[in-house]
């Protein structure tokens, strides 16, 4: 029969997974993508004239591990607000999961916290400086015979003997700073969301969006 | 030998990005006669057209169609005792197969044409 106890088993096991590894999606459709795929199962499983747990565990490995099944769901959704928001946090987390993908991932994904964080250097020192103006600022120091140290932000005392660059001008060019830092990095990242959601939809598509213009 | 297998392999490379590349179109295309679920799709596309589609990444594709507006899912009780999730396309998704089945015509026309020589070299 292909209630088999062990496969019924397998399948759970398979499902319980796949459910985990698509919680970043809205309840409703997680539990609707679950059941889909345990019908799924149930149908390729009960077609076969024999009807054992071989069949289970075929249907099972032609879906693929769980993790990628569910990240292909994950990214397209993330992908699709990310690019209607312009959110950084969506188009972080988008590009963590497609780190954990691919090599072009990973180089985004180190391209976005670079910039996003010089972003937030930038524009924190600017928010910061009108309170704690002493404290905020460029440094640079004289180190013997001739080297010099930098140290660029806030510090719980300013180094006695070294020389502030900035002044007051750390507040324009912070903001400046940290704005385009902020504008290229998403700039870049909503680009490769384009990209992504193009191949995702097939070559054919966009060799149609052409040819019809 | 090397060569040759790396010959091969970039064919074998070219040949999925041929079949990635038609495979929404393909399934738009599928659903012109009708509401199907996922595996009546898979047995579809594996029988009438020698167009296997792993299905792990139909199921992804099918979702995608339906939050761009191209299909429309909906539940159905079966008799087999478990609900199926059936897709049809929609106004749009329609427009848009009939779009890609013209482009596709045209396209394969002017391929067919290329390819005349090629093919009768080979036979000589």
């Amino acid at each position: 029969m292909n209630t088999d106890l062990s496969s019924e088993r397998e399948m759970e096991s398979y499902l319980k997974q796949l459910r985990t590894s698509l919680r970043a999606l809205p309840a409703d459709q997680v539990e609707d993508i679950v059941r889909e795929i345990r019908s799924h199962l149930i149908d390729s499983a009960g077609t076969s004239a024999a009807g054992d747990g071989r069949q289970v565990n075929e249907a099972i490995a032609r879906l693929g591990d769980p993790a990628a099944l569910a990240s292909a769901y994950v990214m397209d959704h993330l992908a699709l607000n990310a690019q209607a928001t312009r959110s950084p946090l969506l188009l972080l987390r988008l590009v963590s999961l497609w780190a954990t993908r691919s090599f072009e991932g990973i180089v985004a994904l180190v391209l976005a916290v670079l910039g996003y964080a010089i972003a937030l250097i930038g524009l924190g020192c600017a928010l910061v400086k009108p309170f704690t103006p002493d404290r905020i600022g460029l440094w640079v120091e004289h180190v013997p015979p001739d080297d010099y140290s930098f140290q660029l932000g806030r510090v719980a005392m300013p180094p006695s003997d070294a020389h502030e660059l900035l002044g007051w001008y750390i507040i324009p060019l912070g903001l400046i700073v940290g704005a385009l830092a902020f504008t290229a990095t998403t700039r870049y990242l909503l680009a490769k969301v384009r990209k992504y959601r193009r191949t995702r939809s097939g070559d054919i598509s966009g060799a149609l969006a052409s040819s019809r213009s | 030998m090397s060569a040759r297998s790396s010959e091969s392999l970039a064919v074998e490379r070219w040949e999925v990005q041929v079949r990635k590349g038609v495979l929404e179109f393909v399934v738009l295309a599928a659903l012109w006669s009708g509401r199907l679920y996922g595996l009546e799709l898979i047995r579809l596309l594996e029988g009438s057209a020698q167009l296997a589609v792993p299905e792990g990444t139909l199921y992804p594709l099918l979702n995608r169609l339906r939050v761009d507006g191209q299909v429309a899912a909906e539940w159905v009780e079966a008799e087999a005792g478990h609900p199926r999730k059936y897709y049809k396309l929609t106004a749009e998704g329609r427009r848009r197969v009939v779009h890609m089945a013209r482009f596709w015509r045209g396209f394969t026309a002017g391929i067919d044409e290329v390819l005349v020589p090629v093919l009768a070299e080979r036979k000589r």
